[in-house]
C-alpha cells in the first residue's frame, strides 16, 4: 500500500492544528470554559471517592436547607443534594458523552456513504434520515425507553437514534465537497480503497466543521438525558443531575435547593460546551471573527 | 410551482406511510398485545381470549394486521385506549388544543423577541448589545427546559406570586367567553414563556447571522445610496430579506416545540399532549403513546409541507424552474 503518497492540496495538520488553539487560547471565554468544564470532569472523576460513597444513602434529616448540617441542603428522603451532585456528575458525563459517541457513530457513517457513493445510495439515506427528522425527538425517545424497558443502555441507544440527522447530513455536505478534490483524486490514483479514502483522506479533512458540531451535540445529548431521567425513564439506580430533579418534583416548591443546584450543574455544563463550540467555530473560521 | 407542489405532497404520503409501519412495528414489539391488557385481572379462560383475538383481528398473519392497520388509520382509527375507555383519536384530540394554543404563544413570543435581539446585534456588530445577545442565546441553549420551567414557578408564582402555578383554568373557570378567554391566556404567560426559551437562543443567532448577510448585500448599499432612511433600509429592505431562513428554520423545527411541549406541559400541569405522553408511558398505555408519535409526526410533515410553500411565496429566487425562467 503506498501510504506514503503525500496528498498535494492537503494541508499540513501538525501546524494547521497548533494554528487552531492558538486562535482558540486567544478567546477569553471559550478558555475559561475549557477551565471550568475540566474542573467539572475532574470532580466527576475524582469526587465520588472523596465524598460520601453512596448518593442514595440518607444522612441527615429530610429537606433540610443548604447549611452546616449539609452544605446544599437534602432532598426528600435526606439524602444530602451535595453528595448527588459530585455522583451525577460522573453518571451524566458518562452517559452523555457514550449517547454521543452512538450518534456520532451513526451519523457520520450515514452522511460519510451517502456523500461518498452519491446516487442511489445518497438518495435512500437521505430519505431515511428525512424519515428519523420527522419523529419529534423527545417524543419517539419517550416511546422507545418504555419499550425496550429504561436501562442506561436503553437511554444512550434512544438517544443516539432520535439525534444522529443532523450530523449525517452535514458530514454528507462535506463529504460531496471534498469528494472531488484534488487530494481525494490522487489517493486514489495511488490504488486506495472506497474505505480508505473516506476514513483516511475525507474524513479528517472533513473535520474542522463535524468537530464544531459534536461539541455541541455532547451539550443536547445531556440536556435529552437529563430530560428523560427528569421524567422518570432512565436506571432509578444510577444518580445522574436529571434524575435528582425529577425525584424532587414534588417537594421544589417548598425547597428550591432539591432542583436549583443540579439544573444549575447541567446549565453551567452545557453552557461551558456552547462556549467551546463558539471558540471552535471562531478558530476553525478565521474570517467569521473578523466580522 | 404546483408541480414541485405535488411532488412535496406526495413524498409527505410516503413519509407518512413509513411511520405508520414503523408504528406498527413498534406495536409488534410491544411485549404482550391488547388482549393481555384486557385480562390483565385474570380469570379468562382460553375461549374468552380466543374470542377476543378474533374480534381484533389479533389471529390473522402480521402483513393482514399490517394492511389493517393502514386501512384503520386512513380512516382517523388509531386505536382504543382501555384505560380512557375510549378511540385514542379521541383522547389525543382532547389533548391537543392546549398543546397548539402553548405552542403558537411561544412561537409567538421568540419570533418577536429572537428577531428584536438579533436585529439588534447585527446592526452594531462589536458592541456590547452583539456580546450580551449572544450571550443570551447561549445560556438558552444550555438551559434544561424543564427546569427553567421550574425556577419560572419558584420566582413568578412563589416569591412574586403574580401567576398561577398550574392548570390551564381558575377553579370553577369563569362563565362567559371573553372571561374564559382571559383566565386561560393568564395560565399560559409561564409556559409559553418557559417554551419560547427553546427558541429564543437559535431564532435570535439565526437573525443575527442572516441581518448581518443581507447587510452587506449591494441592494442595501444601494437603497442606502438611494438616500432612504436608515429605518426604511433596515425594515422594508433588509428584515425581509434576513426573515426568509427565520421563517424555514421556524417550520423546519415544530418536532422540536413539540418535544418542548411536552416538558412544559408536564411542568405546569396543562392538560395536553405532554401529560397525556407522560401518564401513557408510566401506565404503558401503547396504543395512545404510538397515537402521540404518529400524529405529531404528521403535523411535523404538514408543517414541513406548508414551510416549503411559504418559502416559495416570500422568496421568488427559490422554487420551480419555470419561476427561474
Amino acid at each position: 500500500m503506498p501510504a506514503d503518497i503525500q496528498a498535494p492540496a492537503a494541508p499540513l495538520p501538525e501546524q494547521a492544528w497548533r494554528r487552531t488553539w492558538r486562535a482558540f487560547a486567544s478567546n477569553r471565554p471559550a478558555l475559561g470554559a475549557l477551565i471550568v468544564l475540566m474542573v467539572i470532569i475532574f470532580a466527576g472523576l475524582v469526587g465520588p471517592y472523596l465524598v460520601a460513597e453512596n448518593p442514595f444513602s440518607m444522612v441527615e434529616a429530610p429537606l433540610l436547607p443548604p447549611g452546616d448540617e449539609a452544605f446544599l441542603g437534602t432532598d426528600f428522603l435526606g439524602r444530602d443534594v451535595f453528595t448527588a451532585l459530585v455522583h451525577g456528575a460522573r453518571a451524566t458525563l458518562l452517559i452523555g458523552i457514550a449517547a454521543t459517541f452512538l450518534t456520532m457513530a451513526i451519523g457520520i457513517s450515514i452522511g460519510a456513504f451517502a456523500g461518498y457513493f452519491g446516487g442511489l445510495m445518497d438518495d435512500g439515506l437521505m430519505r431515511v434520515t428525512e424519515f428519523f427528522l420527522v419523529l419529534p425527538n423527545l417524543v419517539f425517545a419517550m416511546i422507545l425507553t418504555t419499550l425496550f424497558s429504561p436501562s442506561m443502555w436503553t437511554v444512550i441507544f434512544a438517544i443516539g437514534i432520535v439525534n444522529w440527522c443532523p450530523l449525517a447530513r452535514l458530514t454528507r455536505a462535506e463529504f460531496v465537497r471534498l469528494k472531488s478534490q484534488e487530494f481525494v483524486l490522487a489517493s486514489r490514483a495511488a490504488g486506495a480503497q472506497d474505505m480508505r479514502i473516506m476514513m483516511r483522506t475525507i474524513l479528517p479533512n472533513a473535520m474542522p466543521p463535524l468537530i464544531v458540531s459534536i461539541t455541541l451535540l455532547i451539550g443536547v445529548c445531556i440536556l435529552f438525558e437529563a430530560a428523560l431521567s427528569f421524567l422518570g425513564l432512565t436506571d432509578p439506580d444510577i444518580m445522574t443531575w436529571g434524575l435528582m430533579i425529577g425525584a424532587s418534583r414534588d417537594y421544589f416548591w417548598d425547597s428550591p435547593w432539591t432542583v436549583a443546584y443540579p439544573g444549575l450543574a447541567i446549565l453551567i455544563t452545557v453552557l461551558c460546551i456552547a462556549l467551546i463550540g463558539d471558540g471552535l467555530n471562531d478558530a476553525f473560521n478565521p474570517k467569521l471573527r473578523k466580522r | 410551482m404546483f408541480r414541485s407542489f405535488a411532488i412535496r405532497v406526495l413524498s409527505g404520503v410516503i413519509l407518512l406511510l413509513a411511520v405508520i409501519v414503523l408504528n406498527f412495528l413498534l406495536i409488534q414489539l410491544a411485549p404482550g398485545d391488547a388482549v393481555d391488557v384486557l385480562i390483565a385481572d385474570g380469570g379468562a379462560s382460553e375461549e374468552v381470549i380466543q374470542r377476543i383475538r378474533e374480534t381484533y383481528g389479533l389471529d390473522q398473519s402480521v402483513p393482514t394486521q399490517l394492511l389493517r392497520y393502514i386501512a384503520a388509520i386512513f380512516q382517523g382509527d388509531l386505536g382504543y385506549s382501555f384505560h380512557f375507555n375510549k378511540p385514542v383519536t379521541q383522547v389525543i384530540l382532547e389533548a391537543l388544543p392546549v398543546t397548539i394554543m402553548l405552542g403558537l404563544a411561544a412561537l409567538f413570543i421568540s419570533s418577536l423577541f429572537g428577531t428584536v435581539l438579533g436585529v439588534a446585534a447585527a446592526l452594531r456588530p462589536n458592541h456590547l448589545t452583539s456580546h450580551l445577545v449572544t450571550f443570551i442565546s447561549l445560556i438558552g441553549y444550555a438551559t434544561p427546559t424543564f427546569w427553567f420551567g421550574m425556577m419560572m414557578l419558584i420566582a413568578f408564582a412563589s416569591w412574586l406570586p403574580l401567576f398561577p402555578a398550574y392548570g390551564l383554568t381558575s377553579v370553577p373557570p369563569p362563565r362567559d367567553f371573553v372571561g374564559y378567554a382571559l383566565d386561560v391566556s393568564y395560565h399560559l404567560v409561564l409556559p409559553a414563556i418557559t417554551l419560547s426559551g427553546l427558541f429564543l437562543a437559535s431564532i435570535s443567532r439565526l437573525s443575527r447571522a442572516s441581518m448581518l448577510d443581507v447587510l452587506g448585500a449591494d441592494y442595501i448599499r444601494t437603497a442606502e445610496a438611494k438616500g432612504l432612511t436608515r429605518a426604511s433600509v433596515i425594515y422594508k429592505h433588509a428584515l425581509r430579506n434576513a426573515a426568509i431562513p427565520i421563517v424555514t428554520m421556524i417550520g423546519l423545527q415544530l418536532g422540536q416545540l413539540l418535544s418542548g411541549a411536552v416538558l412544559v406541559e408536564t411542568v405546569f400541569s396543562l392538560p395536553g399532549i405532554g401529560p397525556l405522553l407522560f401518564e401513557s408511558v408510566l401506565r404503558r398505555d401503547y396504543p395512545v403513546m404510538l397515537g402521540i408519535l404518529l400524529m405529531s409526526a404528521v403535523m411535523v410533515i404538514v408543517a414541513n409541507i406548508l414551510t416549503d410553500l411559504t418559502y416559495r411565496l416570500i422568496d421568488p429566487r427559490v422554487g420551480s424552474r419555470s419561476n427561474a425562467r
